[in-house]
């Protein structure tokens, strides 16, 4: 990395040049969120991406699509393709495994990243892409938003970042996932129509997983932490640890047995 | 092919209060971190750690000329949980004088000879060796049907934080 442009960031610690030169980092989904955290980890110095989603960019995406253009709106640019432009615009020799495709069509080349975002629109992606990062014992930091409609007041804007790590409590354990919900979601599939988003909340929540991303890579501030799990409130402003975390139950984590990790392969019993 | 061997945080705190505790004959303690694979992408594979026991104590013999020595009866137990269940099995011990670990002499021998018996019993599995130091892993990787060991090209503990022990860093 030019020595100018680390000079502003050697806080983050001695060996992180190094590590932000090596450390491979996966991005499923580059719409709202995702796009926020592409440009981001790109201008931090990270070299090494896997990038998937399957979508085109539209008109409709350009309210929230930071890395985004008018002209990739024209003429349907992969949002993978627009992406992959943003970082080479500050990182000429980044080496990005691209997809225009489905993750789960593309996971291969996921499984050698250092860290997952995950800045999808559904509880049953966020499952999967939680499972695959468990089975792989890959950090996996989640962030999404809604806005939700309150009777007689206005809309409410929320959103969440939550940190799984192997082991740790994960998305089903702090309540954000559950088979009541994921049921829910697929009896709705098809049904839903386009829900509303808006660029603000998307770079709040980004920003707060990119920081989060960075020290678990870096280690800079010096913390531990087993999970993080931050909700944001869009109306007030306030992102704060999720009152869940005052209720989970102690012990490892039930929903992935730490022995369910590498390729599946069928067993003798 | 390149091999990525990753460690949950949490699991190497187990190793590290094992491996630290001192013996009543043995120098040092050692014992068996537990793989299971996954391949990434034509040239690259992971070895992903899920499970450590530590010798037990009875299973130690008295050897002045090595750090720890342990009879057939651990082996074959080892073994037959590698034969049993299909898992990569890693030999660990530490240096915990070292900031720069590096097998010695005695340990690459033995591990050149105990290692292939566990790729007889599973023989799609990588299985190695791993090195503590006081900061730093390495650890030498045996490819199902390689005989000579590879360097892992990067040995990962995942947690909060994490660390990546690259092999050329």
């Amino acid at each position: 990395m030019n020595k100018e442009r680390w000079s502003r960031q050697s806080f983050l610690g001695a060996n992180s040049e190094s590590i932000i030169d090596t450390a491979r980092i996966g991005i499923i989904g580059l719409g709202g969120g995702g796009s926020h955290i592409v440009l981001q980890v790109a201008h931090i110095g990270f070299r090494c991406y896997a990038l998937a989603d399957p979508d085109a960019t539209e008109e409709s995406n350009l309210n929230r699509n930071v890395v985004a253009t008018s002209k990739d709106a024209e003429s349907k640019a992969p949002k993978t393709a627009v992406a992959a432009r943003a970082i080479r615009a500050l990182i000429p020799d980044a080496e990005i495994l691209e997809a225009p495709a489905r993750w789960q069509d593309c996971a291969e080349m996921f499984k050698g990243c250092d860290i997952l975002f995950g800045c999808v629109d559904s509880f049953s992606e966020r499952n999967q892409l939680e499972a695959f990062s468990r089975r792989f014992i890959i950090p996996y930091v989640d962030i999404g938003m809604d806005v939700n409609p309150s009777p007689g007041s206005s809309p409410i804007i929320g959103g969440q970042v939550i940190l799984s790590l192997p082991g740790g409590p994960c998305m089903h354990c702090l309540g954000f996932l559950s088979e009541e919900k994921l049921a829910a979601e697929a009896s709705r599939y098809g049904v839903a129509g386009p829900r509303p988003q808006v660029v603000w909340p998307n770079g709040v929540l980004a920003s707060t997983a990119v920081g989060i991303g960075i020290d678990v890579l870096t280690g800079w501030t010096g913390m531990k932490r087993e999970v993080v799990y931050l909700s944001y409130v869009g109306n007030t402003g306030l992102v704060q640890p999720h009152i869940r975390l005052d209720f989970m139950p102690a012990g490892t984590c039930p929903h992935y047995p730490a022995s369910e990790v590498g390729d599946p392969k069928f067993e003798l019993l | 092919m390149s091999i990525f061997l990753r460690i949950p945080s949490r699991l190497l705190e187990r190793v590290r209060q094992d491996l630290h505790r001192p013996h009543r004959i043995a120098a040092e303690r050692i014992g068996w971190l537990f793989t299971r694979d996954a391949h990434c992408g034509p040239a690259n594979a992971l070895a992903l750690a899920f499970d450590y026991e530590g010798v037990p104590d009875v299973e130690y013999l008295s050897d002045d000329t090595v750090g720890a020595k342990v009879g057939g009866r651990e082996l074959r137990r080892v073994l037959q949980r590698a034969m049993d269940r299909q898992h990569g099995v890693f030999h660990v011990h530490a240096h915990g004088f070292s900031n720069q670990p590096e097998f010695s002499g005695v340990d690459a021998e033995s591990n050149r000879l105990l290692i292939p018996s566990f790729q007889v019993v599973a023989p799609d599995n990588i299985h190695g060796a791993l090195l503590l130091g006081s900061r730093r892993c390495i650890a030498d990787c045996w490819s199902a049907g390689q005989e000579s060991p590879a360097r892992a090209e990067c040995v990962s503990i995942v947690g909060y934080p994490s660390a990546h022990y690259r092999s050329n860093k």
